[in-house]
């Protein structure tokens, strides 16, 4: 009799791909015609098929427990107010940004487009936006450093405290993102993209590339360098929906100047 | 409270207190973080989906504290939180259809399967011998099959340099974990 162990470690790696939906439909119909043909091994793949279908799902009476959890949950949400959804977050707080900087900005516009602006000012004012930073809003007592100015939104104090206390290791790197941000946010594009660049090339954030690059694209089109911020641009993995829409309405208006042009 | 006594807290008790002082705890900055950097301004609904998606998030995490799958944090508990429900987001949208928050639907087997209690079997022996492997596998497993976080964020929360690796890695913790419960030696088939 041959044992589940008498399973080769290729055809369990073949049935691993298939329970990750990795398998092409012609290795599965090979794998199947395989087993099909050899009883014994069938019984070895067999238990080994158990191990996806059910040694790495959820015991039973957890889905009785998850609804009945579920149900507790919901009745706590219903007793408490809503999120607030402040203005500092994207829909309102873009709304809100727009708003003032448009009542800010109208005059300097104004007087920009009569000297024969930057064709890329007004990219800026349209694409740029406050990230908001992820372990932000966490309670008063969050030490009080560059990461409360950025949330703040003082920008020009955010961008080198933050650089200098991930410089000194007092900050995870991570924070050169938001340092980069308000860089940008306060007329500093070359130290922007001197930090973002480095943060990008570390590897250690895939789940922030998105964002490096969103607002690396901006510090290049500050810097004039259009062909590099649509490089980067067109680099985004899109794994963020939100940023994912930006990139794209921001290409299609470096293609709209490209076309102008 | 901190992380770990939150942590300790969902092990060691049955009740929900201790769920409904991390539902407190963490749903602003969650939602927020949800409405803010993963579902669009599109969305219909949005701030509900928001807060379901974080409930279903903390579901996940406590079935995996309680069940042991999940004992040391790496991580922040909100980054837990907010990396779960944001995979839980993405395959709202690549499924393309109504909320279903239940396990994936498995594919049809490859072979005729074993008994429902042999299988029964062998849920609880993997689930016991998952304890046995070193932590950095058992996270590693836990993770992917019970967490449903991609690649890039177990890349992230454990280390390694990129999803290709953390990928690798756990082909070599399965490879493990069989052997452990039996299931394959290091052979090679012709």
């Amino acid at each position: 009799m041959i044992l589940p162990a008498d399973l080769p470690d290729d055809w369990a790696a073949e049935i691993e791909a298939y329970y990750a939906g990795e398998l092409s439909p012609e290795s599965e119909r090979d794998l199947r015609d395989r087993l099909n043909g050899d009883p014994a091994l069938a019984a070895a793949a067999a238990q080994h098929e158990a191990l996806y279908r059910r040694g790495l799902q959820p015991e039973r009476p957890t889905l009785v427990e998850r609804e009945r959890l579920r149900e507790s949950l919901r009745s706590l949400e219903r007793e408490l107010p809503p999120v607030a959804v402040k203005a500092n977050e994207p829909p309102r707080r873009m709304r809100l940004w727009l708003a003032i900087a448009a009542s800010l900005l109208l005059p300097v516009l104004l007087w920009l487009f009569l000297a024969r602006p930057d064709p890329n000012a007004g990219l800026m004012a349209d694409h740029f936006f406050w990230l908001p930073r992820q372990d932000a809003l966490l309670g008063p007592d969050e030490e009080r450093d560059g990461r409360t100015l950025y949330d703040v939104r003082d920008y020009e104090a955010a961008y080198p405290s933050l650089r200098d206390s991930v410089a000194a290791g007092s900050l995870d790197s991570v924070n050169l993102l938001y340092a980069g941000v308000a860089a940008i946010g306060s007329g500093h594009p070359a130290e922007a993209r001197e930090m973002l660049t480095n943060l990008l090339d570390t590897g250690r954030y895939p789940l922030e590339e998105d964002a490096i690059r969103y607002y690396l694209a901006l510090a290049e089109l500050m810097l004039g360098q259009d062909t590099a911020a649509e490089a980067q641009l067109r680099a985004m993995t899109g794994q963020d929906p939100e940023l994912s829409v930006r990139a794209d309405r921001l290409l299609q208006k470096l293609r709209e100047g490209e076309g102008e042009s | 409270m901190s992380d770990e006594a939150l942590l300790t807290a969902l092990q060691e008790s049955g009740d929900d207190a201790g769920i409904h002082v991390i539902y407190r705890k963490y749903r602003e900055p969650c939602v927020r973080f949800l409405l803010g950097r993963v579902i669009p301004p599109e969305e219909t609904n949005r701030h509900e989906l928001a807060v379901e998606l974080f409930t279903e998030s903390l579901i996940i995490l406590v079935e995996n504290v309680r069940s042991g799958r999940l004992t040391v944090l790496t991580a922040r508990l909100d980054t837990y939180l907010n990396a779960v429900a944001r995979n839980l987001y993405r395959k709202m949208k690549r499924r393309k259809r109504e909320i279903c928050w239940e396990p994936d639907e498995l594919p049809e087997p490859l072979v005729e399967p074993v008994s429902e209690a042999e299988a029964e079997e062998i849920r609880r022996e993997v689930h016991q011998k998952m304890r046995e492997l070193g932590p950095r596998c058992r996270q590693l497993l836990a993770y992917f099959y019970f967490l449903h976080l991609d690649w890039a964020t177990i890349a992230e929360l454990l280390g390694y340099k990129n999803a290709a690796s953390a990928k690798t890695n756990k082909s070599k913790c399965m490879v493990r974990l069989r052997a452990l419960y039996g299931v394959s030696p290091p052979t090679k088939s012709k």
